[in-house]
């Protein structure tokens, strides 16, 4: 499913006479398997946009189309097929786990698939929940009967991802999912975002602010600033344009500054990721002497 | 002058669970800007709680300033003087509208009408939410708000101040923005700054780090010394700050320019390695 997005705006006071936009003519297109970053400091729309894709914003000004669901599609048969789009973009809200409430953690993650499919077995129910536990790396039988709520930050954070993927969603929208996650649990849900992009779920977008971070794990990104979608591309094209992105009030990947900061004597031709990165000096190094 | 002195203190959260804090004794100067690192649910919180008097120890004991906190008398002393930011905003705030929120602090410990019209200004000023003075707290993004919690204990002029993974939702620049303030406050009014954090390009810049595993004091010592300690790292499951991580990389292609802990640092090194070509 590839999102398309055309002059999509919105206002969080639309009848205010000064009103401010969230998000102002946006225009842009997320190809299906993509490992997509969203990018902008505090404030810039991000959040706004991504919860556009599944409607829990509903399209204001311009055009939005979700594979064939389109979101501008007032009509009544157009809003009964926002259920169905609903189970396919999978939403990871920030701190998803201040959202856990059912008593058990099987009770938990198969709250949507019950949401879902109104009229599954208990059979159909216990075997998507054990496979989505199963795939972020939860173990089944110690943790199902377990309360969320006494399990540590990082399995939490695990079992709200689960009750997500739990519907098999296609494209898989997070946003800043290793927020207070500590170092390692950060590289593990990183490397589990990577491994889900291999399943059915096609297409991964991350809201982030560490450009590091995108730098290292995205395919693409787009960045906002003050509503707009400023730029859109390759980590290679968005921090080759250094100034540009500090303008914006972003910082860049330590890579990308330091290539900017041994220019002019030093050029790198880099994809800006560490390995890539001391690849590319290392080989400098050994033309100039 | 001391600031905070934690002895030998523990703490367990109910009778069957082990100990959350485990025998941490430890001791911040005024003045200084200290770092708490380590896993998630080692103990770091649990141990500002306590410093707080939020929680008394069940063994030890922590004086702020010379207060005792197991001293119930000294609790509004000990909360005036040491403020806390937790982590989610949503938890903290109080009223509807910004500046409602960041007064709510000054209102309670008996802070003037006109002097605290002044805190606002200046919280407000200070975190960069003046523009939103006047707007429903609901309404702004997490960042926002992470930065109106932070308004309201500056309003409350705390002489220490502890920040719970506060940051933890503003942008790299953001974040600089508001430690930056934060420094400045450290200078200026000599007040006391922890930071817990799991970013460790935070915990570089700082004079000591406690590094937490387990409830576990593991080591305090100076950011060189915590990142040159690979064993400790591994063990307290802590990372290099990105610049760090470079360097690595480079010395394992055969490179070698140290353990440089900021970019600035590693950005000299290599125009020195390629000056010397």
């Amino acid at each position: 499913m590839e999102v398309v997005c055309q002059n999509l705006s919105y206002s969080y006071s639309p009848s205010s006479k000064n009103k401010k936009y969230a998000l102002s003519d946006v225009t842009l297109t997320i190809k299906e398997g993509d490992f997509f970053g969203v990018i902008g400091h505090t404030g810039s729309g991000k959040s706004t946009f991504i919860q556009h894709l599944n409607g829990l914003i509903p399209v204001q000004n311009g055009k939005l189309t979700v594979g064939e669901y389109d979101l501008t599609d007032k009509s009544r048969s157009g809003k009964a097929k926002l259920k169905e789009l609903r189970r396919k973009v999978g939403m990871v809200f920030q701190y998803p786990e201040y959202q856990l409430f059912a008593e058990t953690v099987f009770e938990d993650v198969a709250f949507g698939v019950r949401n879902f499919y109104k009229q599954a077995s208990a059979e159909f129910i216990a075997q998507k929940v054990k496979s989505a536990m199963q795939l972020v790396g939860l173990d089944f039988d110690e943790l199902k009967d377990k309360s969320p709520f006494s399990i540590s930050g990082g399995q939490k954070r695990r079992v709200a991802l689960a009750g997500v993927i739990a519907v098999e969603p296609e494209i898989l929208v997070l946003d800043e999912p290793c927020a207070g996650l500590d170092p390692q649990g950060k590289t593990s849900l990183w490397q589990l975002l990577h491994k889900l992009h291999g399943t059915f779920c096609k297409t991964v977008i991350v809201v982030s602010h560490d450009m590091n971070d995108v730098a290292e794990q995205c395919d693409k990104a787009v960045v906002f600033s003050d509503g707009k979608a400023v730029a859109c591309g390759s980590p290679r094209e968005l921090f080759s344009g250094l100034e540009d992105l500090e303008k914006l009030g972003l910082e860049s990947p330590v890579t990308g500054y330091l290539t900017e900061k041994l220019k002019p004597s030093v050029t790198l031709d880099t994809d800006f990721t560490i390995d890539d990165f001391c690849d590319k000096l290392v080989e400098k190094l050994k033309e100039k002497s | 002058m001391q600031a905070v002195k934690v002895d030998k203190v523990s703490y367990k959260y109910s009778e069957k669970e082990k100990l959350a804090v485990d025998g941490v004794s430890l001791e911040i100067e005024a003045g200084e800007f200290v770092a708490v690192v380590g896993r998630n649910a080692s103990g770091k919180s649990t141990l500002a709680r306590m410093i707080n008097g939020l929680i008394a120890p069940l063994s030890g004991e922590i004086t702020v300033f010379g207060n005792n906190t197991l001293d119930e008398k000294s609790l509004f002393e000990i909360r005036k003087t040491c403020g806390i930011v937790f982590q989610n905003p949503d938890n903290q705030m109080v009223a509807s509208i910004v500046e409602d929120d960041v007064a709510f602090g000054p209102e309670n410990i008996g802070v003037s009408r006109e002097e605290i019209g002044k805190r606002i200004d200046f919280a407000l000023q200070a975190t960069g939410t003046e523009p939103f003075r006047t707007e429903m707290a609901s309404k702004l993004s997490g960042g926002q708000k992470q930065r109106v919690a932070i308004a309201g204990v500056l309003a409350l002029k705390p002489k220490i101040l502890i920040l719970d993974e506060s940051t933890s939702m503003l942008d790299p620049i953001g974040r600089a923005e508001v430690m930056a303030v934060v420094e400045n406050l450290r200078k200026t009014e000599n007040m006391t700054v922890m930071v817990i954090t799991h970013y460790m390009d935070e915990v570089v810049g700082c004079d000591k780090v406690f590094v937490m595993a387990d409830g576990k004091l593991l080591k305090t010592g100076t950011p060189e010394q915590i990142f040159n300690d690979k064993e400790l790292l591994d063990e307290a499951g802590l990372e290099l700050p990105v610049p760090a991580k470079i360097a690595e990389g480079l010395k394992r292609r055969g490179v070698d320019v140290g353990l440089p802990l900021t970019k600035e640092q590693l950005k000299e090194r290599l125009w020195k390695l390629f000056a010397k070509t």
